[in-house]
């Protein structure tokens, strides 16, 4: 190892040390982008971005934000557990129409990249995910 | 004179001259403390004073309300509670001490109070509000009639615009982020966040604050923070880096016991 990556690597790893300590949970533990992945098992996987807001009374959201941006409904949280539910209707890749139910579980409340994991389920079947705030 | 018997008295005139340097110092010292002593005492009881503009002069170095950095609670009128949502409660109450921004050595927001004294500054164009701690940081308050920005970029201080009623000095915030506790206990707030402080100084020794806050995103209604300070004779702000060699948050276990989810456990 060269004596320059002796030294940027403990660096690098003490910056990433820094950012994970300062960066704590903030406002609503929803809101925020949030990115991870779905499926049926750990090979074949669904990248997916989410984007969660909210304006007091409602959580409201988008499902891969951009052109083809399916939006959240029946976006809830319930504080006791830190339970999320939500659902949307989307399309598969054949363009048939498919209706998400996602329920899941904050995990490491106190932390900015806290992240959100449980089932995703369609067409009956029930698909696990993980999604982690960013 | 010879230069062999000169010397050696010059030598000991100078010995016998810094030898009462010390003396003359602590004298001095004494001296300046009992004027300041006086001037104290003398402050005590005065009333506030006032800008050449005959506005009251805020401006001077204050300290911390307590109840303002340990729970806000302690600063409601007696008997209220805080409206938290209750998610807001929930997560006020699972918030843990080394997760606040503040141990990490970043600012508390408003209206959050570090425990080290602050400074204000009063222009006729601005307030500047000076923080000893949590960081060595500063917050200004527009007085020049401006508005605030139509969508302001949130930030720790948010946008302030001040103006007066009377004898109050009023400040309007807004523009603030989600990232800050409002407390030791960890109370929430969200990017929805607004704050309306009314400043009155009653005499020369003492700054009143009423603290509105509004935050639909957290709280079910609005509700007001009551405090004061004291201020602070013959001091100065003192440089204070938290984030230098900030060896704490490794070492914060648990919730700080001084807030009332402890006491309603």
């Amino acid at each position: 190892m060269t004596r320059a990556r002796r030294v940027f690597l403990p660096c690098l790893l003490a910056c990433f040390t820094i950012v994970m300590h300062v960066s704590a949970q903030e406002g609503h533990p929803l809101k925020g982008t949030w990115l991870g992945d779905w499926g049926p098992n750990k090979t074949a996987r669904h990248q997916v971005t989410i984007v969660f807001d909210w304006d007091g009374k409602n959580i409201t959201g988008l499902i891969n934000p951009g052109a083809r941006a399916i939006p959240i409904q029946k976006a809830s949280l319930e504080p006791n557990g830190w339970l999320v539910h939500f659902e949307a209707d989307a399309k598969d890749t054949t363009g048939k129409a498919v209706h998400y139910v996602v329920d899941g579980k904050i995990e490491n409340l106190g932390l900015y990249k806290r992240s959100i994991a449980g089932t995703w389920s369609h067409d009956g079947v029930k698909d696990d995910f993980k999604i982690t705030r960013q | 004179m010879n230069a062999r018997l000169t010397s050696p008295l010059l030598a000991a005139v100078a010995v016998a001259g810094l030898a009462m340097v010390p003396l003359l110092t602590a004298a001095g010292q004494d001296e300046e403390g009992r004027a300041r002593a006086k001037g104290t005492a003398k402050a005590k009881g005065k009333p506030a004073p006032r800008t050449a503009e005959g506005k009251v002069d805020f401006s001077g170095i204050w300290s911390p309300d307590r109840n303002f950095i340990y729970d806000i609670h302690d600063a409601l009128k007696k008997g209220e509670e805080l409206p938290l949502q209750p998610w807001a409660e929930k997560l006020a109450r699972e918030r843990m001490s080394k997760d606040d921004p503040e141990a990490a050595c970043l600012p508390t927001g408003v209206p959050r109070q570090a425990p080290y004294p602050w400074r204000i500054i009063q222009t006729r164009t601005h307030v500047f509000l000076l923080f000893e701690g949590n960081i060595h940081s500063y917050r200004q308050i527009f007085m020049d009639g401006r508005r605030h920005p139509a969508d302001p970029n949130p930030t720790w201080y948010g946008d302030s615009v001040g103006r007066w009623e009377g004898d109050t000095l009023i400040v309007d915030s807004v523009g603030f982020n989600g990232k800050f506790w409002f407390d030791f206990a960890g109370h929430p707030h969200t990017e929805q966040l607004h704050v309306i402080e009314r400043y009155r100084r009653p005499d020369f020794d003492r700054l009143d604050y009423e603290i509105t806050i509004e935050d639909a995103g957290a709280y079910t209604k609005p509700f007001t923070l009551y405090g004061h300070s004291s201020y602070q004779h013959d001091e100065e702000l003192m440089e204070y880096i938290c984030n230098e060699n900030n060896k704490d948050v490794a070492h914060i276990v648990g919730k700080d016991p001084r807030n009332v989810y402890f006491k309603k456990k």
